[in-house]
């Protein structure tokens, strides 16, 4: 039994999959996944319940720092650090606010992780699709290892990128404007925002939804 | 419709022919065609890519906020009402019959790009799809493992090294560039839609697609209006980004070369005061 045992563990060894960072970059993915279609499943959760636990999903596996950074590029050294704070706050603000409404939207689409590349200097990028039954979504998601753990620092839709879309939006913004207008800006959106969460569905979806 | 074509695509040759760069850029290769591209877009401006190559941007606000006003007056509430009366799996089901007919363009342009394996599952896509799936009514080859592959006019002429040149807003038909401008009218040709009928339910056709596509992205457009500052800019952002991709065709192996997305220069700090 003890020599079979070893014997497991021995083969189990030799037969060890592609790269640990490979591996890792698309569990990491994957488990991301799981735990959104979790609380998306989850008909016991009201919408507000529901935005909160993905907040808390996305604050723990988004870098906002180095997405806003990465967002603001050369302007980034144009905020103060203070300026810079309240950037990441608001602009992580604004993603929750914005995507949190799309929770209502869900109809029971599934995610699957299709393959993954590395990138350059150690990035990585995870390749999944949204399925839901007709013309599925590609969502790539780039990781970098901050820290010692991997992080999503954009998301790639549709072969649209989230990072280099917000850039050429603010880009305008700072360089017409200047960045106390930008920061205003995404200030006023966001308190406009915030008040407009569903407390239900919106009427078209649902029937579409049902009737499905 | 058919004798609108001509005077239009005149138009567009000599927009695409006043194009800088084109002259230059007769090269085949991606690479070429990105060096090609690249270089068009560092003349333009100092911004990565070209995305924001917009000489026309006045006009292409105008046209742009028209299409707006066009979409939130007349479409999207025709689009609401088709949304609430029919089924999403119907919704889906038109969707693949108005795709389905759309294979000429697509197996031509996958052969023009020497894709011949995606030219191949094209193929089979459309026998299987227009038999089994009755009329293309049902996507069929897609549960069978045959997954479209995208292919039009606009994407060949990119990898045969044209570049995308200026962005453009059309009245109606939304943003595009005189590469892809051309590609839509030389795809308009392969369109087997035209072949039949009057041009009357040729017309209410497209009316009925238009809504049916429409109907599908309720959500996704409110979302993605939503969730910008600056609408036009992130449509613009979006398409080209979108098209370049496309074009490249990055596998599922290779590496990006987004360098400046994701490690952008912050150098900029000693220059500034």
């Amino acid at each position: 039994m003890k020599t079979l045992l070893l014997a497991a563990t021995v083969f189990a060894t030799l037969a060890l999959p592609p790269p640990a960072s490979a591996q890792d970059a698309r569990g990491f993915i994957q488990e991301t996944a799981d735990q959104v279609l979790v609380v998306l499943k989850d008909a016991s959760l009201p919408s507000k319940e529901k935005v909160r636990e993905l907040e808390e999903i996305a604050y723990e596996r988004f870098d906002f720092d180095t997405m806003s950074r990465l967002v603001l590029a050369r302007n980034w050294s144009k905020l103060t650090p203070e300026q810079q704070k309240e950037f990441v706050q608001e602009f992580r603000q604004h993603l929750s606010v914005t995507y949190g409404k799309n929770i209502e939207n869900y109809r029971n689409e599934t995610i699957e992780v299709v393959g993954d590349r590395e990138e350059a200097r150690g990035d990585w990028t995870v390749k999944t699709k949204v399925l839901r039954g007709g013309d599925d979504i590609l969502v790539d998601y780039r990781l970098r290892k901050i820290d010692g753990q991997w992080k999503i620092i954009d998301v790639v839709i549709e072969r649209v990128s989230l990072v280099a879309n917000f850039r050429s939006q603010l880009q305008d913004v700072v360089t017409n404007q200047g960045a106390d207008a930008m920061l205003r800006l995404l200030r006023d959106k966001n308190a406009s925002g915030q008040s407009i969460l569903p407390e239900d569905g919106k009427g078209h979806s649902e029937a579409a939804g049902q009737a499905s | 419709m058919t004798r609108r074509r001509h005077p239009v695509s005149l138009v567009m040759a000599t927009l695409l022919l006043a194009a800088p760069g084109l002259a230059s850029a007769q090269a085949t290769s991606p690479e070429a065609a990105e060096a090609a591209a690249s270089s068009v877009a560092t003349e333009a401006t100092e911004r990565p890519r070209g995305a924001d190559w917009d000489p026309w941007e006045p006009f292409n606000r105008t046209m742009f906020d028209f299409n707006e006003d066009l979409d939130q007056y007349v479409v999207r509430p025709v689009a609401v009402g088709w949304d609430t009366i029919l089924p999403r799996p119907v919704q889906r089901s038109v969707d693949n019959f108005f795709d389905n007919l759309k294979f000429p363009a697509r197996f031509v342009n996958n052969l023009l790009q020497g894709e011949i394996d995606p030219a191949a599952v094209n193929l089979c896509r459309f026998v299987v799809n227009t038999t089994a799936g009755l009329g293309g009514f049902f996507d069929w080859a897609s549960d069978m493992g045959l997954p479209k592959h995208a292919a039009d006019f606009g994407m060949t002429l990119g990898r045969w090294g044209s570049p995308p040149g200026p962005y453009i807003v059309w009245p109606v038909f939304g943003s595009s560039n005189p590469r892809d401008t051309v590609g839509l009218l030389a795809d308009s040709y392969l369109d087997v839609a035209s072949l039949f009928g009057d041009i009357y339910v040729l017309g209410a056709a497209r009316v009925v697609q238009t809504v049916n596509t429409r109907s599908l992205l309720l959500d996704e457009v409110d979302s993605a209006r939503d969730a910008s500052l600056d609408f036009y800019i992130a449509v613009r952002t979006a398409y080209f980004e979108r098209r370049q991709r496309l074009i490249k065709g990055l596998s599922d192996t290779e590496r990006g070369t987004d360098d400046s997305l994701y490690f952008p220069d912050y150098s900029d700090q000693e220059i500034l005061p």
